[in-house]
């Protein structure tokens, strides 16, 4: 009998043993994948279906639907992340610390989506595959950070120091991300003036803010379903030394 | 981001047009098919990758503990 | 405390000036690579004129990443680095005694090489001065950044490449305005605003950056 299989208390907190995190995140992990795929199709309805063709961009405008989102998620995952590897050093927690790893790739993934997606909007929208402006330039600068996050993290043997240093890093990386995309605001209106404005989204309609903020949260359900089975992997190899994990090679299948 | 304006309560536009006329036209996009569907099937792919490469993680990391289980 | 201080860096230059060539490659490597530009660009003086703040530049963040890892190297290996955490002197000062250190036998070069590859650029002499002024501004930022790379890195065998992937990204504000200062000079505009912001970076850096690099010594060695 797995004592670790009893129902856990009310206390949120309960999840800081990788056991129990282990054991909830994979009973939530199909249900963030429902929640991803339903927003997703529903989203893209919204967006391909209602949305009528903009005025100015035609229907190349439609990739903001995918830019946008993978965009605020790259921005938000960073900071979620920063902020679970703190936690992780300062009260000394393994999970948090194997949650913050967890969630990189991901947040990489997307900022890899979103400078993709913007260049594939830049063509047809301003003429070049790249364009200097300062967003997709912080953009790029934030891939960067979560490169150096996981190279620094993969570096370092010892599961401990590899944790810590990568809250460190990650917190010097959210500290400087609005020194730095404040800078390339500057540097951006110095060297281009305002010709180039990706700001200069479409005139809003309900429906086109419909289907980004759908695809929002499609993504934020698909973020979730991809870093809680990361964060299991990565649990199962740091604590494959523990009692429960070893009892799941006989228990499940 | 823009002004948003108030144009829809139903799942269908006002006029109840359709966007596109024929799929060819949906395809084209306008003329903008590259652009278009070029980001939303690279964004599918890796998103689609991402997902399988963690599953095969997960897969390995719990056949490590089975061997680690049948070696001990 | 300002002892400690200053016999920290005084040890680390003397252990510089024992190996007088090794600390002279960033130098090298500085002007080897700000005078490939033209080499591989063409000798066009207005192109060169142009590009020049921000291969001087570029090339000062290169060559400040070379060296920074021998800020702690080999204390660690002697096992000095530990002696000095386990000791009660406060950590953040030897930090700052070793950033002084490195930046006075790295980043002074690199501001006194600058005017050379200014001429090579056929820059103006004001715009030359400026360039000099930002750099002296600059390459403190430098050191202090990098000593936070290579505590961060501490004894990693891939450490001397993950320090310019870690660092060289949180250089870029001061890259920017240190670029920008030069160019508003180009401009005949004054380079106030580019070298006050320079300078509030500066000393935010040297508040922050030395605390983060003890606690990086820290993880890296407890």
């Amino acid at each position: 009998m797995n004592p670790h299989s009893a129902s856990p208390t009310t206390r949120w907190t309960t999840f800081a043993a990788p056991s129990r995190f282990y054991a909830l995140a994979g009973r939530l992990v199909p249900w963030f994948w429902a929640v991803a795929l339903v927003l997703g199709a529903a989203g893209l309805y919204v967006g391909f279906a209602i949305a009528p063709t903009d005025f100015q961009q035609g229907d190349a405008y439609r990739i903001i639907f995918i830019h946008v989102p993978a965009a605020w998620m790259s921005m938000l995952l960073y900071m979620v992340m920063a902020f679970w590897a703190a936690l992780g050093w300062i009260l000394n927690t393994r999970m948090a610390s194997m949650f913050a790893r967890a969630i990189a790739p991901t947040g990489a993934l997307f900022t890899v989506i979103a400078l993709w997606t913007g260049a594939l909007w830049g063509k047809p929208t301003w003429g070049a595959w790249w364009v200097w402006d300062a967003r997709l330039t912080s953009e790029f600068i934030l891939l960067l950070l979560y490169v150096g996050y996981i190279a620094l993290t993969e570096a370092i043997d010892d599961n401990r120091r590899s944790a810590h240093a990568g809250a460190l890093l990650a917190l010097v990386g959210a500290v400087n991300i609005p020194v730095i995309y404040f800078s390339v605001r500057w540097w951006n209106t110095l060297h281009q003036g305002s010709s180039i404005n990706m700001t200069a989204a479409p005139t809003m309609a309900m429906t086109m803010l419909t289907a980004m903020l759908l695809l929002t949260f499609s993504f934020w359900a698909y973020s979730f379903a991809v870093v809680l089975t990361r964060a299991r992997s990565i649990v199962l190899e740091q604590e494959s030394e523990t009692e429960w994990v070893r009892s799941l090679a006989v228990t499940e299948r | 981001m823009g002004k948003v304006a108030r144009s829809y309560r139903t799942l269908t536009r006002k006029d109840n047009t359709m966007n596109w006329k024929s799929f060819d036209d949906f395809w084209q996009m306008g003329g903008y098919g590259l652009y278009v569907w070029g980001s939303y099937a690279v964004t599918l792919l890796v998103m689609a990758a991402e997902a399988l490469i963690c599953r095969q993680h997960f897969a390995a990391a719990r056949r490590a503990i089975n061997n680690l289980e049948q070696r001990t | 405390m300002s002892g400690l201080f200053f016999s920290v860096a005084a040890r680390d230059l003397l252990l510089a000036g024992r190996r007088r060539i090794e600390a002279l490659l960033p130098l090298g490597f500085f002007i080897v690579a700000a005078g490939l530009f033209p080499i591989g660009v063409g000798p066009e003086p207005q192109m060169l004129r142009q590009m020049a703040p921000g291969v001087v530049w570029v090339c000062a963040l290169l060559a400040a990443m070379l060296s920074v890892t021998q800020m702690f190297a080999s204390d660690h290996q002697d096992g000095s680095l530990e002696q000095m955490l386990l000791s009660s002197q406060p950590l953040i000062t030897v930090v700052m005694g070793k950033v002084l250190a490195h930046w006075l036998s790295s980043g002074v070069p690199l501001v006194l090489a600058a005017p050379l590859i200014g001429i090579l650029f056929d820059m103006r002499a004001a715009s030359i001065g400026t360039l000099a002024l930002t750099l002296l501004l600059g390459t403190p930022i430098l050191s202090l950044l990098g000593a936070l790379g290579a505590a961060l890195t501490l004894g990693l065998r891939s450490g001397a490449a993950l320090v310019f992937l870690l660092v060289l990204p949180l250089t870029i504000p001061a890259l920017i305005f240190g670029t920008g200062a030069v160019g508003a000079v180009d401009s005949g505009l004054s380079p106030q605003a580019h070298l006050s912001v320079l300078g509030a970076l500066l000393i935010l850096t040297a508040l922050g950056a030395p605390l983060a690099t003890a606690a990086a010594l820290r993880i890296a060695i407890d």
